[in-house]
């Protein structure tokens, strides 16, 4: 979000030198690009072009473009887990269809951000490393509990997805990894555009919900996004073990609307968010345990 | 305008391993409108917009925000609408581009071209190349793409002049001009 | 038009306007000019938010500065009135501003109309509904100044 800056113009930086653009053909060189100190990540390139749209000086003194490296495209399902590399573009995220089965929440989230055009651009690396509160698949890859297989000149680590401002400058994320899905689990997205055109999230929230045999809540999760610090895994200790129904969604929402902290801008006070967090948790929760509670096959 | 910057070192790469391409002031090659075209690039962050109006003089791509938002700059790269102006240059290496001095030919316009004259799918035409190469890659990728993809394409871009509803009867035009002069094709 | 209770926000469904322009010149303009013109006032009227401080804009911006997009226009219809301007060329008056003006007052009574509640300013955003539905002692968000808790 903007609001006019006051004080001196912005510097002229045209006599900064502009970034060269190296395009590795292996993780391991694209690594040791990175591993020099002078180097980023591009993925499809957008946060950059617009820190130059900024007056900003380049993210570094070089720009390695990663999206293209080997594997960095692939969605794979695995035996017990899924991997979405970092290159994968949020378009093609939105429109996988067994991540659609599985994660709904991710599909949903990927598939709310902008336009078609900026989803066929953006990359999902790109968008977790970008650390912005806002941003919809972070929020969905909290709530499922996704982690960040993250490379290094050093090596290899992981990250959970609300880490990503611990990505050190000489590291890029390799790709996502997503838990499977028990059986009797239901997700959804919840992205509230308050004056109905596409923006920036009024609030966002993700919703996951894994039901036991005898219908109780077996595990619960709800990712706030647009508030300070997020996105944000609320805390719900204590709420599992019950019937699904709506003390148990009143609950979990109020305990979100209280474990967070939004705050007022062109979309909205801090309090009507606040009240909006509590009625969008409602909204995504309602729906993860409508798929969950659906067979098998079904409206998930 | 810069320096050109100091020479990527081939002491910096693993003797084994295939040489990073660099794209800098080396120059940018692409095809754009069915040719092959090179240009030199200071800065590969510039914005495609910026070097198809400034280097290349194709100033029917507009630039409208900048930022990625409206769509008035919306060019097809690799068969896709991109919004030109948050598409890096230096990434466009080796790809194909699309602008809206591409379309048509001798024997006249694109039918999305005429589809907007004939529905009056303009008034200022601003925004439209934007809509016209938005429409035409989603035509090149599905020739019926039914009510709901015309209008989530249409929603894309903004227009401030239409109110949008002659976009959407030159949008459903298109689809209707195209299948007709895909049967002409095939009978002859 | 829809309100939604739950969070204030609005739903213009359709929309009918008949306009006096006296002769119509070329009606497929002419019908683009009235239906350009209402997107601006549903523009002016539900998302457009302007703010200045110090005599700038605060929000130079499209990230900020909404526009109706084609997925929040209503289904409209649009009909001229047969009417004849004397003092007109072949008849015709102006048509181009026409549709704009009355649009975010019949929003605001439509909103009335729906929910009982009457937004005396600009833009009717779902937050105002929001609060006006509770009656409660809402935050107000901004002043005319521009000046408002912005937290980014």
């Amino acid at each position: 979000m903007t609001t006019l800056g006051f004080g001196s113009l912005p510097v002229d930086t045209t006599t900064t030198a502009p970034a060269a653009l190296l395009t590795p053909r292996t993780l391991d060189e694209a690594l040791r690009m990175l591993a020099g100190g002078d180097a980023a990540p591009v993925g499809g390139g957008v946060a950059h072009v617009l820190r130059r749209h900024d007056h900003l000086a380049p993210a570094a003194a070089k720009l390695v473009s990663v999206a293209g490296l080997p594997g960095f495209g692939d969605i794979t399902v695995h035996a017990e887990h899924v991997t979405i590399g970092a290159g994968v573009r949020l378009g093609a995220l939105a429109a996988d269809e067994r991540l659609a089965r599985l994660w709904p929440v991710v599909t949903e989230a990927a598939g709310s951000v902008a336009t078609g055009r900026i989803r066929r651009l953006v990359t999902l690396g790109g968008n977790i490393a970008a650390r912005d509160e806002s941003h919809d698949p972070p929020v969905a890859l909290t709530a499922v509990g996704a982690a960040l297989a993250v490379r290094g000149a050093t090596g290899a680590r992981t990250l959970a997805v609300t880490e990503a401002d611990r990505l050190r400058p000489d590291e890029l994320i390799e790709h996502v990894r997503l838990p499977l899905p028990t059986a009797r689990t239901g997700s959804a997205y919840e992205k509230f555009l308050v004056r109905g055109v596409w923006e920036y999230a009024c609030v966002n929230v993700a919703a996951a919900v894994a039901l036991a045999e005898d219908g109780t809540v077996r595990q619960l999760a709800l990712a706030v996004g647009s508030v300070a610090g997020g996105p944000v895994a609320v805390d719900l200790m204590g709420l599992t073990g019950v019937r699904p129904d709506r003390h148990l969604v009143a609950a979990a929402a109020d305990r979100a609307a209280a474990g967070t902290t939004p705050y007022s801008d062109v979309t909205g006070s801090a309090a009507y968010k606040t009240r909006m967090i509590a009625e969008f948790s409602r909204r995504a929760l309602i729906s993860a345990i409508r798929r969950a509670e659906a067979p098998e096959g079904e409206d998930r | 305008m810069t320096d050109p910057l100091i020479p990527f070192s081939p002491h910096d790469t693993h003797a084994s391993e295939p040489e990073a391409r660099k794209v800098m002031s080396l120059p940018l090659r692409f095809r754009l409108n069915q040719e092959d075209v090179e240009i030199h690039v200071q800065d590969p962050t510039v914005p495609l917009l910026d070097v198809l109006r400034g280097d290349l003089g194709l100033t029917g791509t507009k630039s409208g925000c900048a930022i990625g938002y409206c769509g008035a700059c919306t060019v097809v790269v690799d068969g896709e609408a991109v919004p030109s102006c948050v598409q890096m240059a230096g990434l466009v290496e080796g790809r194909d581009v699309r602008t809206v001095e591409g379309l048509g030919g001798p024997d006249g316009l694109d039918p999305v071209q005429n589809a907007f004259v004939k529905c009056s799918g303009l008034q200022c035409g601003f925004c439209t190349p934007g809509h016209v190469m938005a429409l035409r890659a989603l035509l090149d990728e599905d020739p019926d793409p039914g009510e709901e993809r015309l209008r989530e394409t249409v929603d894309g871009n903004y227009c401030r002049c239409t109110g949008y509803v002659k976009i959407l009867d030159s949008a459903r035009e298109a689809v209707e001009l195209e299948r007709a002069a895909r049967v002409a094709r095939e009978a002859r | 038009m829809e309100v939604d209770p739950a969070t204030g926000a609005v739903t213009v469904l359709e929309l009918a306007a008949v306009v006096d322009c006296g002769t119509v010149l070329n009606p497929p303009l002419a019908e683009g000019q009235v239906e350009g013109a209402i997107a601006q006032g549903l523009g002016m009227a539900l998302t457009e938010r302007f703010d200045w401080r110090d005599g700038a804009p605060t929000r130079p911006n499209f990230s900020d500065y909404k526009l109706p997009t084609a997925g929040v226009m209503p289904q409209l219809h649009v009909e001229f009135a047969d009417s004849y301007e004397p003092t007109g060329p072949f008849g015709a008056k102006g048509v181009g501003e026409i549709a704009l003006d009355p649009v975010p007052s019949i929003i605001a009574s439509a909103v009335a109309d729906a929910v009982g509640v009457r937004v005396h300013e600009l833009p009717i955003t779902a937050e105002k509904i929001y609060w006006g539905m509770r009656d409660e002692d809402s935050v107000r968000t901004t002043s005319d100044t521009g000046e408002e808790g912005d937290g980014r």
